[in-house]
């Protein structure tokens, strides 16, 4: 897989067509009754913690951070599939009240995960097209076979393929089907949840081409959601790096590859391997050297599911400070007072959650 | 330099299927042929019966299988057994198969709703589930039908009353599963309405489930009448089947064993040609 660095600015407009304030979505595990008799405190799973978002006409929005970070939360939360706990998400400008409606849920479709599962294995490719184009009128019913070619052609897919139940075709032909199927109702946004992560590496680089050509052909937005970072380089314009369910960096995509604010993002992209993540473009990343203080790479203990890491004991009692604190490197007595998205002094279009954003610059060294 | 062509390669742009898939379902194709002879066989009964089943002839009561005339030989009573066997199969094939349809039909729907809402229909379906199961079946059953009064009707009603629950639970089990599946958070996505959701896009691949356990529970529900019969709730006589044939051929065991023997085969039949059947359904139509 090839990783263009160079990419040609697009031009975009400034028009918010997705936007997300403030949304928040906690799950409540089960409690039985024994657990109330003995005041056990209820369990709750802080998928989403207050995340705002904005995603420009024609941009896309890199989405990362770790498995359990609350990435996929986020974008089933956008796709309407979860009723937040509060916050609003807006498609087009236009706020979501409770579900979408119809005629919202063309602006904002999704590409899933899995291949495997996300097609109904009892219905044909033509059938599971077919019922959307007829149920959203997309286009009048004697048409609904010529617009299923059509959305073939686009993907890249035999006409035959339509009478195929999705069982016949290998995952990243599974995966164009998908993506054909949220073509259909012809949305302004793609919300691609890992759409490559259950791929082939082979296979992974033709499904990111064609995202990315249908992007340009189809004017399309797009939100891609991975824990992938080079695929997340090649194909974003913008980045948002998720932790915990809180977004703790964001800015364009190069800024944040150069030059790292928030020490997670720096243990991110410290952490990828060598051969990927260094000097395409003759630009390393100095990933590891750029807080000039600590190795990010020396505290990795701890993962965000675990419950016996003293963090999230931490996240689910007091719930104060910073929640990168502790696997924070340079995490100091500050620290127990949260911040929140602090913007970039040297540049506006950036912002990350940490006291020390504008601390030991590599370029103007204090 | 010749070109050696591979077979199936590069061009194939379609995968073929990896699953190992029998070309002929032995399974199926033999217990639906089995199946097909007893349903046959009950339809043309007034055609293949040598007798009627309900003249008793007691000048030739309790012959053996092979006499002149009778080819199974004859009852207590001097009946036909041969008669009153195919007589039977229309009694016992007509109740096993329409008394499992209304409590599949049911116990699907409550199954698919309250697996798919949760919540306090969840809670109510599944504790009205609960206490059907707490008891019983026989005894619920018994006393549903004996509170209706005898006859096929009642034992319809009394068996829905109880069968719907097994279906419900398989169900809501399946669904449970299916609806994290990415396919059905893909036709919510999509904006369907939750009804053509359930049906169109989870029923087909939950029900398989259920039709395979509705096998089994038209042999149980053939085994119903046959206890109900030997308490006197079943079918009435003198109308014949197999289960009164078997509760009438009981007493005489050790002198003419076939009395009850004979029917009981039938059941046995039956009961492999279902099985056969829902094995070679699973075999045709599990995706798993």
């Amino acid at each position: 897989m090839t990783v263009t660095v160079d990419k040609p600015p697009r031009t975009h407009g400034t028009d918010e067509v997705l936007g997300v304030e403030g949304l928040v979505q906690h799950f409540i595990g089960r409690r039985s009754w024994t657990d109330r008799l003995t005041r056990t405190p209820e369990h709750v799973v802080k998928a989403v913690d207050g995340v705002d978002l904005t995603l420009a006409t024609g941009e896309t929005l890199g989405l990362v951070g770790e498995s359990g970070c609350g990435k996929s939360t986020l974008s089933r939360c956008i796709m309407g599939l979860y009723q937040p706990n509060a916050g609003q998400v807006r498609y087009a400008g236009e706020p979501v009240r409770g579900l979408p409606t119809r005629a919202q849920r063309r602006t904002v479709q999704m590409v899933f995960q899995d291949p495997y599962s996300s097609l109904n294995p009892r219905m044909t490719v033509g059938q599971t097209l077919g019922e959307l184009l007829r149920y959203h009128r997309i286009v009048p019913r004697n048409q609904v076979a010529a617009r299923s070619h059509e959305l073939m052609d686009l993907v890249g897919l035999p006409h035959d393929a339509l009478r195929r139940t999705p069982r016949q075709f290998s995952g990243g032909q599974r995966q164009r089907i998908g993506i054909a199927r949220a073509l259909a109702l012809q949305p302004r946004v793609l919300i691609a949840d890992e759409p490559v992560s259950a791929l082939d590496v082979s296979v992974q680089a033709t499904i990111i081409n064609l995202l990315t050509d249908l992007r340009e052909s189809l004017g399309l937005s797009m939100v891609f959601v991975s824990h992938n970072i080079a695929v997340v380089r090649q194909v974003s314009d913008r980045i948002a790096v998720m932790y915990r369910g809180r977004i703790v960096e964001t800015g364009p995509t190069e800024q944040i590859f150069n030059d790292p604010r928030h020490p997670y993002t720096q243990l991110l992209l410290a952490s990828v391997p060598r051969m990927l993540s260094s000097t395409t473009d003759g630009h390393p990343i100095d990933a590891t050297e750029s807080l000039g203080t600590a190795d990010p790479l020396a505290v990795v203990d701890g993962e965000p599911d675990a419950d016996e890491s003293p963090y999230s004991a931490h996240a689910i009692e007091g719930e104060h400070g910073c929640r990168y604190r502790p696997r924070c490197p340079v995490a100091m007595p500050a620290c127990v007072d949260e911040p929140g998205l602090l913007p970039i002094a040297h540049d506006p279009t950036r912002a990350a959650a940490c006291w020390h954003v504008d601390d030991d610059r590599k370029d103007e060294p204090r | 330099m010749t070109v050696i062509s591979v077979p199936g390669s590069a061009t194939d742009t379609v995968v073929p299927t990896t699953r190992r898939r029998r070309k002929h379902n032995v399974l199926l194709i033999v217990g639906l042929t089995l199946f097909g002879l007893l349903v046959l066989a009950a339809i043309l009964a007034p055609v293949l019966a040598s007798h009627d089943p309900i003249q008793q002839d007691l000048a030739n009561a309790r012959l053996a299988p092979g006499s002149p005339g009778h080819l199974l030989g004859t009852d207590e009573l001097g009946r036909d057994i041969y008669s009153r066997l195919l007589y039977g199969a229309r009694i016992d094939l007509r109740v096993g198969v329409l008394a499992v349809v209304s409590p599949f039909i049911i116990g699907t729907v409550l199954g698919l709703v309250s697996g798919w809402f949760g919540g306090w229909l969840d809670t109510v379906i599944m504790r009205i589930v609960d206490v059907v199961v707490a008891f019983p079946f026989f005894v619920l059953v018994i006393a549903l039908v004996f509170a209706l009064g005898a006859g096929t009707g009642s034992i319809y009603v009394a068996i829905t009353m109880v069968g719907w629950v097994a279906y419900c639970r398989i169900v809501r089990g399946e669904v449970l599963v299916a609806k994290e599946q990415e396919y059905a958070l893909a036709a919510r996505a999509s904006g369907l309405p939750t009804w053509r959701i359930l049906f169109r896009h989870l029923l087909p691949n939950v029900v398989l489930q259920a039709v395979i356990y509705s096998m089994s529970d038209i042999v149980l529900t053939i085994l119903a009448i046959v206890t109900l019969g030997y308490l006197g709730l079943g079918v009435p006589p003198p109308t014949p089947d197999w289960g009164s044939m078997i509760q009438d051929g009981q007493q005489f065991l050790l002198t003419q064993w076939y009395l009850a023997t004979i029917p009981g085969i039938a059941v046995v039949i039956t009961g492999l040609a279902l099985a056969l059947i829902a094995d070679g359904l699973v075999d045709r139509f599990d995706r798993r």
